[in-house]
């Protein structure tokens, strides 16, 4: 089901009125049954390894609770690491990796049997998988006890809103919220309800929007050179956060309304000075998740320089086949690493040329000139992330500032925005929306719009309230399109 | 329970929304879904007086089908049945015989049945029925569900050839009729459309009117059942059409192809006691492979989602030489010797070519 879709505005409302209806000590089992519900619109059949998932690391989790023995408990971890990524392999990795070998042996003539592996990728499977294995690495790690309900667990694992883009939540801070009483708290569901109605407005006037000039572009991109190509790359990168983060808002959102808090999992990425600013801003919970589990698991920055490096390096990888198996966002992760080293090995001399230069006294210039920088940066990875494979990617990445002194042209400059599948009328929401976001944006530095909105006269919020709404219904594409994210 | 109260009272705020978007689609209705058949009519009328419609946008195409044959005062001896892509069969390319080109944009299997049974009902049988022969005819996923307009005759030509109903409902036309109310893109078209008339100060700009030209910029119904299109469609350049066909061919996924993996059994089966109609009727049946545009099929041809369009035009093929039907054209334009020059984009060859085609042809 998706959150953008007649479905789910009846579903929701459902769902909350019998979910605030309901005793307490019946709520959980409602909500399980709904989350599932929720999934099996999708495709019924995928609900078993959800249940697979769930039942071996509630297993795993009550045996790793019941020894002392490290070598019991690294034993349950191995189990639960070894199913969970053995799943999420065949699911999602193996004819990636089965390809890649075929192509290798027949490069050298050798003949190669094995045959693609016929499924449809079950929707969300990164997220939830992630999510248990979180859980069974801190029981292992003592950081939470073993939970001892398996319903209760079970809905930790498929917790609808954030069930197949997450944010992916730890078990220390979701879990407990499932045994709190939550009430009808008015300004809280108003809260939620308001952050979901902003998620909407990304998802559907922007990314949406924004997703037929990408999509245009970027499905034959050798019918293009130059401006097209970088305006496709810089709304693609407005395309891929709206859709995301708008994605998160409404999930976060809607178990805000619930009584549920989850995390933020995007804050204003789009302005962050360096790239590792940028990854502390950008998909939170799974930068974290890699920080907690893979990164520091590696040893982290508490070993010899070279090997920092390649720690870094391979979780940036990592992260990269995570969202997808295909080279393209390997290359994508592995540019993000790259960036990351190359910031390490040029602080210094970055340093001394800003001091040479003077822009440092200039501060207002100079972060801007370090958030335009980082921004051009993040764009140019997009385009190995976008692009349907390596070639086409590298052909974008060759030909993107193709005829760019005829581009200056000012005769010309119209003719660039034609034919990219959008009109006059798509140039102006689209260039209005991204604006209007980016000045709530500029705002939220100060604080949460919606509570500073809360502390105007009735009114000028309603007012606000109205014209969103309006917007969104007016200017919005109704396309029911997927969340990007989904198919990771 | 304070707070529900306070919350339920704030909600009602933001009812009236709802109503304008019901007010909107119902009263503005762009797409004349609310109008009822008198609207029908009215349009079936002045083409049954012999004039041509212009201005014909935003019509059920299968309601004035419906209506077109249920006006019908003599037997006409050659249809056409398909979609779109077919709709160009224009009556110039039959000369000395009574014609009408039935042909509805998407049109299925379903579509086709149903408006032969208009016909049959009416005992007006075509001496010959062209069939257009798309290769979404045979995809299970082709996700057109347009044909819940003429439901009713659909429902009553399954009953006939194959002894029961297939589960389809009328109410699900209902269901799919007032669902527009509440839809967020009908209110969109809805609201730019009275904007567009306001601005225009003229009410007939968006409204059809009886003509007796046969071109105009606007898009017309004809009177042989073939449209006219508007003049920047109909005069798009050749490279505006590559451009297109392209696009077209790379979208994910292709119109109506999507999740096309193998040539469905049910459909073949439908399609097969469908012909098997028609030949009792004493029909004289010829099927059109409609070609693409040179730059789509090759892409088409060459990708490993679509290459089944091959599979189609294979069973389509072997089929007419089963059961001796004439086929006319192909998917792949270089073996009609059509070039870019003869499409307005991936998958509408132009009016000429197709007549030309057509012509070389004799059924």
């Amino acid at each position: 089901m998706l959150f953008n879709s007649w479905q789910f505005i009846l579903f929701f409302p459902l769902v909350v009125f019998i979910y605030f209806t309901l005793p307490h000590r019946y709520r959980w089992v409602f909500l399980l049954i709904a989350s599932y519900y929720f999934y099996m619109c999708w495709k019924m059949e995928y609900i078993i390894l959800i249940m697979v998932s769930t039942i071996i690391d509630y297993y795993a989790g009550i045996k790793m609770g019941e020894s002392q023995n490290v070598a019991t408990r690294r034993r349950y971890l191995i189990l639960s690491l070894i199913s969970n990524l053995g799943i999420l392999f065949a699911f999602k990795y193996f004819n990636f990796f089965n390809d890649s070998i075929r192509t290798m042996f027949n490069h050298f003539n050798i003949f190669y049997g094995v045959s693609m592996f016929r499924v449809l990728l079950p929707v969300g499977i990164s997220f939830y998988t992630f999510q248990t294995l979180s859980y069974s690495i801190d029981v292992y790690r003592g950081i939470k006890k073993p939970e001892k309900n398996l319903g209760i667990f079970a809905l930790y694992v498929s917790f609808f809103p954030q069930l197949v883009a997450g944010p992916i939540e730890r078990s220390t801070r979701l879990l407990p919220q499932f045994f709190e009483k939550h009430d009808f708290n008015y300004a809280r569901v108003t809260d939620g309800l308001k952050l979901m109605l902003w998620g909407f407005f990304k998802k559907v006037v922007i990314a949406d929007r924004l997703a037929i000039l990408v999509n245009t572009v970027y499905n034959s991109p050798s019918n293009y050179t130059g401006f097209p190509l970088i305006l496709a790359t810089v709304f693609f990168a407005f395309q891929i956060y709206c859709d995301f983060s708008g994605y998160c808002d409404i999930a976060i959102g809607g178990a805000q309304v619930l009584g549920f808090n989850l995390m933020d999992n995007f804050n204003r990425p789009y302005f962050s000075k360096s790239i590792s600013e940028f990854w502390k801003r950008w998909h939170i919970s799974l930068s974290t998740w890699f920080k907690d589990y893979l990164y520091i698991s590696l040893g982290g920055n508490r070993v010899v320089k070279w090997r920092w490096q390649f720690n870094l390096l391979l979780t940036f990888l990592i992260s990269g086949l995570w969202h997808g198996a295909n080279w393209t966002y390997v290359i994508w992760g592995g540019l993000h690493g790259f960036y990351f080293m190359f910031s390490i090995w040029t602080n210094k001399i970055r340093k001394n040329i800003t001091n040479f230069i003077g822009i440092n006294k200039f501060p207002r210039f100079y972060k801007y000139t370090q958030v335009l920088t980082t921004f051009s940066l993040v764009c140019f990875a997009w385009i190995f992330f976008r692009a349907r494979n390596v070639n086409e990617a590298f052909y974008v990445v060759i030909h993107i500032f193709d005829g760019f002194g005829s581009m200056l042209n000012i005769k010309g400059i119209g003719s660039n925005f034609t034919g990219l599948g959008f009109g006059r009328y798509d140039y102006l929401v689209a260039f209005a929306s991204i604006g209007f976001m980016q000045l709530v944006h500029l705002i939220q530095r100060h604080g949460r719009i919606r509570h500073m909105l809360s502390e105007r006269p009735t009114w000028m919020r309603w007012t606000f309230y109205y014209l969103l709404v309006m917007w969104i219904v007016l200017f919005g594409v109704f396309n029911k399109s997927q969340f990007i994210y989904f198919q990771f | 329970m304070m707070d529900i109260l306070k919350f339920i009272k704030k909600i009602m705020f933001l009812l009236p929304i709802l109503f304008v978007i019901i007010g909107f689609n119902y009263f503005v209705d762009p797409a004349n879904i609310f109008r009822g058949e008198k609207y029908y009519e009215k349009i079936v009328g002045y083409l049954l007086e012999g004039k041509n419609v212009g201005n014909m946008t935003n019509y059920d195409e299968r309601l004035l089908q419906r209506e077109y044959i249920k006006g019908l005062s003599e037997r006409r001896e050659i249809a056409v049945l398909g979609s779109s892509r077919s709709l160009q069969i224009a009556s110039s390319a039959f000369p000395g015989h009574s014609f009408l080109n039935n042909s509805v944009s998407g049109a299925t299997i379903e579509d086709n049945m149903a408006i032969y049974w208009m016909y049959r009902k009416k005992d007006f049988i075509p001496s010959v029925v062209v069939i257009g022969l798309d290769p979404w005819l045979l995809n299970k996923y082709n996700y057109q569900g347009r044909y819940r307009s003429i439901v009713r005759e659909y429902q009553e030509i399954t009953k006939y050839i194959i002894g029961q109903n297939d589960g389809s409902k009328v109410s699900h036309y209902y269901q799919t009729k007032y669902f527009e109310l509440i839809s967020l893109s009908y209110f969109q078209s809805s609201f730019w459309h009275l904007v567009k008339s306001l601005r225009e100060g003229k009410k007939e700009r968006s409204h059809f009117y009886p003509t007796s030209k046969n071109v105009s910029i606007e898009q017309m119904k004809l009177t042989d059942g073939t449209i006219s299109y508007d003049i920047n469609y109909r005069n798009v350049s050749p490279s505006e059409a590559r451009l297109s066909a392209v696009q077209y061919a790379k979208k994910d996924p292709v119109y109506s192809l999507g999740n096309f993996t193998r040539l469905d059994p049910n459909l073949t089966e439908k399609f097969d006691k469908f012909i098997d109609l028609l030949n009792k009727d004493k029909v004289k049946v010829v099927f059109f492979l409609p070609p693409y545009h040179p730059a789509a099929y090759n892409i088409l041809a060459k990708s490993d989602k679509y290459k089944i369009i091959k599979e189609a035009q294979k069973y389509f093929e072997k089929y007419a030489k089963d059961k001796k039907i004439k086929l006319i054209g192909s998917y792949n334009p270089n073996d009609c010797y059509l070039g870019e020059l003869d499409f307005y984009d991936g998958m509408h060859i132009k009016r000429e070519s197709i007549n030309r085609l057509f012509k070389s042809n004799r059924l």
